[in-house]
């Protein structure tokens, strides 16, 4: 039995996932509405092409969709799991480009944001999408916020991110470790 | 043992924040798995990094996400309800039955039979090589068969299509085609012995780039055909105009 539309959209994110599991697409469509500017929000966040951007957003709640069955509310509320999804989609996406054609695009805009080594690290650092920076990010001394930045929001590994700043890797690890151990405080602080 | 449990706490970070190679991603996570110790750190990390998927200001992206979206999803709802209700499997005259359930999706759009002679517009053979469907059909069939596509033509203005099948199930996948159009999907069909075709399970959405795959409920082992053709976002119980890419799957 499929429910009308007023109906479904007084429903929480756990029932409309179970109604999606089932393959109703009016649920999805309400999960869709209510959460689509927080995953193209990501996706902007990460790719900075609109229409690689599109592409992940359509992927990721195509994806959704047709894993909606395996979605646990043990480990985590839908929100949560979707971005995680898109996250995981728009890092491949990342990396495939960088692997393939834009991958001087992508050296060339690093190099011109991180020109390397520790001294010019805090000038260099400072330029990187201060305006994307969020909330909880932003309270960070901008060396750890700017490791944890490459890495989730662009994708580079530990060793890449050591390489173009020509830092050693123990440090890139502890800014990482010491970056993400801070971010809760950040967050209260705010609250 | 102490020196792993060291090595694993200082990667941990670099971990969730999915900043290990492969390698060593795999090597943390079956540490993971047997010590509960950094299991503990990893999850607390893991809810820092949730905070930053949320940590990003919301965009509304342009409205055709959602008709890319919801095409597909409409398409392969009405799909599997007209599969539930067996709706739409030929008779043996090769017509479709009557679908009684006016509620049904499907029924919102009158099938209209595809002239099994139609040409397509593009003729795609896929080559099966070794025997692979053969074999795939057989009792002593290895468990993953690979069928590689040899493309006779291609879509005009230079687009591909691929069909790689595992066991009975296939994937299909385009790259280089045009959008269908507003309000229009890529629907996707499986017919044997030009008789009726069937839907596939599956409806291609095309990106930006032209390029979209999608996984076939449908046992291609049953069928000779798969057929491609564009219909109206919420998809159609039968074709409703000649396919668009027409790919034989055996020879």
């Amino acid at each position: 039995m499929r429910h009308a539309p007023d109906e479904l959209s007084r429903l929480s994110d756990e029932k409309l996932m179970r109604l999606v599991a089932d393959l109703d697409a009016g649920a999805f469509e309400i999960l869709y509405d209510r959460h689509v500017a927080a995953v193209y929000g990501l996706c902007r966040r990460m790719v900075r092409s609109t229409a690689q951007a599109e592409d992940i957003c359509q992927d990721a709640f195509l994806s959704v969709w047709r894993s909606g069955g395996r979605y646990d509310p043990k480990l985590g509320n839908v929100r949560s799991w979707m971005l995680s999804i898109t996250h995981n989609r728009a890092i491949d996406q990342i990396r495939r480009s960088r692997r393939h054609d834009d991958r001087q695009i992508h050296d060339d805009a690093l190099a011109e944001r991180m020109p390397g080594g520790d001294s010019t690290d805090g000038e260099a650092l400072d330029r990187i999408q201060a305006d994307a920076t969020g909330r909880a990010l932003r309270g960070l001394p901008d060396s750890q916020r700017a490791v944890i930045e490459l890495s989730f929001y662009s994708g580079y590994s530990h060793t890449e991110i050591a390489d173009r700043l020509e830092l050693p890797l123990g440090t890139v690890k502890g800014r990482m470790r010491l970056g993400l151990e801070k971010l809760q405080g950040q967050l209260s602080k705010a609250a | 043992m102490r020196h792993e449990d060291d090595h694993c706490e200082e990667l941990l970070a670099a971990y969730v924040l999915g900043a290990c190679p492969d390698g060593e991603a795999r090597a943390i996570a079956e540490h993971l798995a047997r010590c509960a110790r950094c299991a503990t750190m990893a999850q607390r990390l893991r809810q820092r990094t949730d905070v930053l998927l949320v940590d990003v200001p919301a965009r509304a992206p342009t409205p055709t996400v959602k008709d890319r979206v919801m095409g597909p999803v409409r398409a392969e709802a009405a799909l599997f309800e007209a599969a539930r209700e067996g709706a739409y499997e030929p008779t043996r005259s090769g017509r479709p039955r009557p679908n009684r359930d006016r509620r049904s999706l499907v029924r919102l759009r009158p099938p209209v039979r595809v002239v099994a002679t139609a040409l397509a517009s593009v003729l795609l053979l896929v080559a099966v090589g070794g025997g692979l469907l053969a074999g795939g059909l057989g009792s002593g069939a290895p468990k993953e068969n690979v069928v590689l596509t040899q493309i006779q033509r291609t879509l005009p203005g230079g687009a591909t299509v691929a069909l790689e099948i595992r066991g009975g199930r296939a994937e299909l996948q385009v790259r280089g085609m045009q959008s269908p159009g507003a309000g229009r999907i890529y629907q996707v069909w499986v017919r044997k012995d030009r008789q009726v075709p069937q839907p596939a399970g599956a409806a291609l959405a095309v990106d930006a780039r032209g390029a979209a795959r999608a996984r076939l409920l449908a046992d291609v082992r049953r069928f000779d055909q798969v057929l491609v053709t564009s219909e109206p976002a919420g998809g159609s119980p039968l074709p409703t105009r000649v396919p668009v890419l027409e790919v034989r799957t055996s020879v």
